[in-house]
């Protein structure tokens, strides 16, 4: 479905004018006021007068979450703070926050684009909408929001129910799409399970999931156990939330919003743009953003770009399903997280030593992960209440800080491999 | 319809415009907002190649223009209604309005059909159309100005500042016309000063600031642009920078 068909159909020639039309305007803005690029520009001894189609992109810098950490707050804002109507500290565990602003234009924009997404993945106006979201995309929830009200769907926002609630509201409301998360989706499918739930019961036409990646498998369960469809929308905290691009009812890929995003596929190591189809890391840069533009910014998701016509309809650039992070983040259930953060949490307790081992497997579908903690012989030797306490502590400390769950087992140390390597230190059976 | 890249403008050795680039679709109205001196007439001048000292490219329905005559730029369909009117003082309205179709080459009953046309759109024109047209005020002549652009039957009207030196009244039955024009599916790429009045109308506009456009974007967008109202939209909101 299409929100406005003729502007989402239009054809590659115009959608690369638009692209160099917004780039070069975004560059006009962008030289005068932040020093970033400023410095740069003068640096490499470039204007913007040397960007005259889409390719020249390439010759700005690559720019990652550190770099927006190092100019934290404001520094890559590109308008004066008394423009900005929204400030969203966006924040990872363990790592410091990127403040995203929006003027009054940004979110009207936003509102657009999510309306846009969610009616290609099929949202109407007739629809009764639930948006559960949590945690920390609780701003993905708001722009969700946005969108499905602009399309005049009956939104219910329910951004910290638990699934046994959701699942009454979703009997009680009729709700007829389901917008939240793969974790939330998973757990809901436990509770339908558990209180044998049939899904005719319910009134939900299709779920749409984003904000975390949704394995094959995962997918598979959801829509086994609710038999409808799963779609999914894409988007960053850093960029605008979800209304970067969205599947369309051909399920062929992840349509990008082109017009207001231009997406690159990179080698992760050598930061080389690499072809259509290959796969790499996907780039991005906002080209219709007033308050916090962001160029070439490296998401970090492994994927690769399909530029041909859909069958849709549509002409706008396709990514495949996401399926991978460049760095050596474990993603458990549709939560992400990297190894490091473990062993961050591991080290704060009094004898556990920094041998480490992750073992996950998959069962019913879901993932079970256990933590191999290697601690020192006078934990061993004392009340077996204290290693009682300190893996409760440990499994509780790791839900609390990265929204997983993990089985513990103390292990004498030397049983476990060192230095850490993920090699053989993650055994991942899945 | 009208696809421009990288279009650079030269007055002699001053560069008047940079890397400029835009669009027009069929059936849109597509304002050019910006300071004066900002290159916004230049870009129609450019667009309706009477200025011809240019580079980059410039595309009108898949044609490229890089080489075309003012001439046969109005063949295609491209009509310049340009800013001060440049109506003929001396001739009736009636004679301007004829005038106006003089490059479509076409038999004198059909030119009054269209002139007929043109009245039953613009009827302040049919009431005077033997007054001579230096003796109408200056809001009538610009409604003369575009209904003698109308008379060659335009694929793109470019206007430049419809409503310069008008009286408010005039502005609004200027801006009434354009509305109707808009609702008759006209394309129309419009430079004007009065930014208010141009994003009221417009689908989209771009704002151009020393020969550069540095903001693109609907006008429902751009209204709510803080540098936009304070830049272009006038009193009020001279405290948000200052």
């Amino acid at each position: 479905m299409f929100l406005n068909e003729k502007l989402e159909t239009m054809d590659r020639k115009e959608i690369e004018q638009i692209q160099i039309e917004r780039l070069q305007a975004t560059l006009n803005r962008i030289i005068k006021v932040i020093p970033f690029y400023k410095d740069y520009f003068q640096k490499k001894n470039i204007s913007t007068e040397d960007f005259t189609n889409i390719e020249d992109i390439q010759k700005l810098p690559l720019i990652t979450r550190e770099d927006l950490v190092r100019h934290h707050p404001y520094g890559m804002f590109s308008v004066p703070l008394r423009e900005i109507v929204r400030i969203y500290p966006t924040s990872v565990p363990f790592r410091l926050p990127v403040v995203v602003g929006y003027t009054q234009s940004d979110i009207i924009k936003l509102s657009k684009l999510t309306a846009r997404v969610l009616c290609s993945v099929g949202v109407k106006k007739d629809d009764v909408v639930l948006i559960n979201f949590n945690g920390n995309i609780i701003n993905g929830a708001f722009v969700v929001m946005y969108g499905a009200e602009l399309l005049g769907s009956s939104v219910i926002p329910c951004f910290d129910s638990n699934p046994e609630e959701i699942i009454d509201i979703l009997r009680s409301y009729r709700v007829t799409k389901l917008i939240t998360t793969p974790f939330n989706a998973l757990a809901l499918s436990d509770v339908i399970e558990q209180r044998k739930i049939s899904p005719q019961d319910l009134s939900l036409e299709s779920i749409i999931v984003g904000g975390e990646i949704l394995p094959h498998y995962h997918q598979k369960r959801i829509e086994e156990t609710f038999m409808i469809k799963v779609s999914e929308i894409y988007g960053m905290e850093e960029i605008i939330g979800p209304g970067v691009g969205g599947e369309c009812e051909k399920k062929c890929g992840i349509h990008i919003n082109d017009d207001h995003f231009i997406a690159e596929i990179i080698d992760p190591k050598t930061g080389k743009s690499l072809l259509e189809g290959k796969t790499g890391e996907l780039v991005l840069t906002t080209i219709n953003r007033e308050g916090f533009p962001l160029l070439r910014y490296r998401t970090g998701n492994i994927t690769s770009l399909i530029i041909e016509k859909c069958s849709c309809g549509r002409n706008f650039s396709r990514i495949q399903k996401i399926l991978n992070h460049t760095d050596e983040r474990l993603i458990i259930n549709g939560i992400s997280f990297l190894p490091k953060h473990i062993e961050k949490i591991l080290s704060s307790y009094e004898h556990t030593t920094k041998n480490y081992r992750i073992i996950i497997e998959r069962a019913n579908n879901r993932d079970r992960m256990e933590i191999e903690v290697g601690v020192t012989s006078e934990l061993f030797v004392d009340q077996i209440r204290k290693m009682e306490d300190t893996k409760l502590n440990i499994k509780q400390d790791i839900t609390d800080n990265l929204r997983v769950n993990a089985s513990i087992r103390l292990v004498e140390p030397k049983t476990i491999p060192y230095p850490w390597k993920k090699e053989t230190n993650i055994i991942d059976k899945r | 319809m009208l696809y421009i890249k990288n279009l650079n403008a030269f007055y002699d050795d001053i560069q008047a415009l940079r890397n400029v680039s835009l669009h027009v679709k069929e059936g849109e109205i597509v304002a050019l907002i910006g300071n004066n001196g900002a290159g916004k007439s230049t870009i129609l001048n450019c667009i309706s190649r009477i200025i011809t000292s240019v580079n980059g490219s410039m595309f009108f329905r898949d044609q490229d223009m890089s080489d075309l005559k003012y001439n046969k730029a109005v063949d295609l369909g491209i009509v310049h209604v340009p800013e001060g009117r440049c109506i003929f003082p001396d001739l009736s309205v009636w004679d301007n309005l004829l005038l106006g179709s003089y490059s479509k080459r076409e038999k004198l009953s059909t030119c009054k059909k269209n002139i007929n046309k043109i009245f039953e759109m613009l009827p302040l024109l049919r009431k005077k159309k033997d007054q001579a047209g230096g003796t109408l005020s200056g809001g009538e002549q610009q409604i003369l100005a575009i209904g003698r652009g109308l008379m060659a039957q335009p694929e793109i009207m470019l206007l430049d500042e419809p409503s310069m030196g008008l009286a408010p009244i005039f502005i609004n039955d200027v801006f009434g016309i354009l509305k109707q024009l808009k609702e008759q599916g006209k394309t129309i790429l419009i430079v004007e000063q009065n930014a208010q009045k141009a994003l009221e109308i417009a689908d989209r506009a771009y704002v151009i600031e020393t020969g550069s456009i540095i903001l693109e974007g609907d006008t429902d967008e751009l209204k709510t642009n803080q540098e936009i109202k304070r830049a272009y939209l006038g009193k009020g909101y001279s405290e948000i920078w200052d």
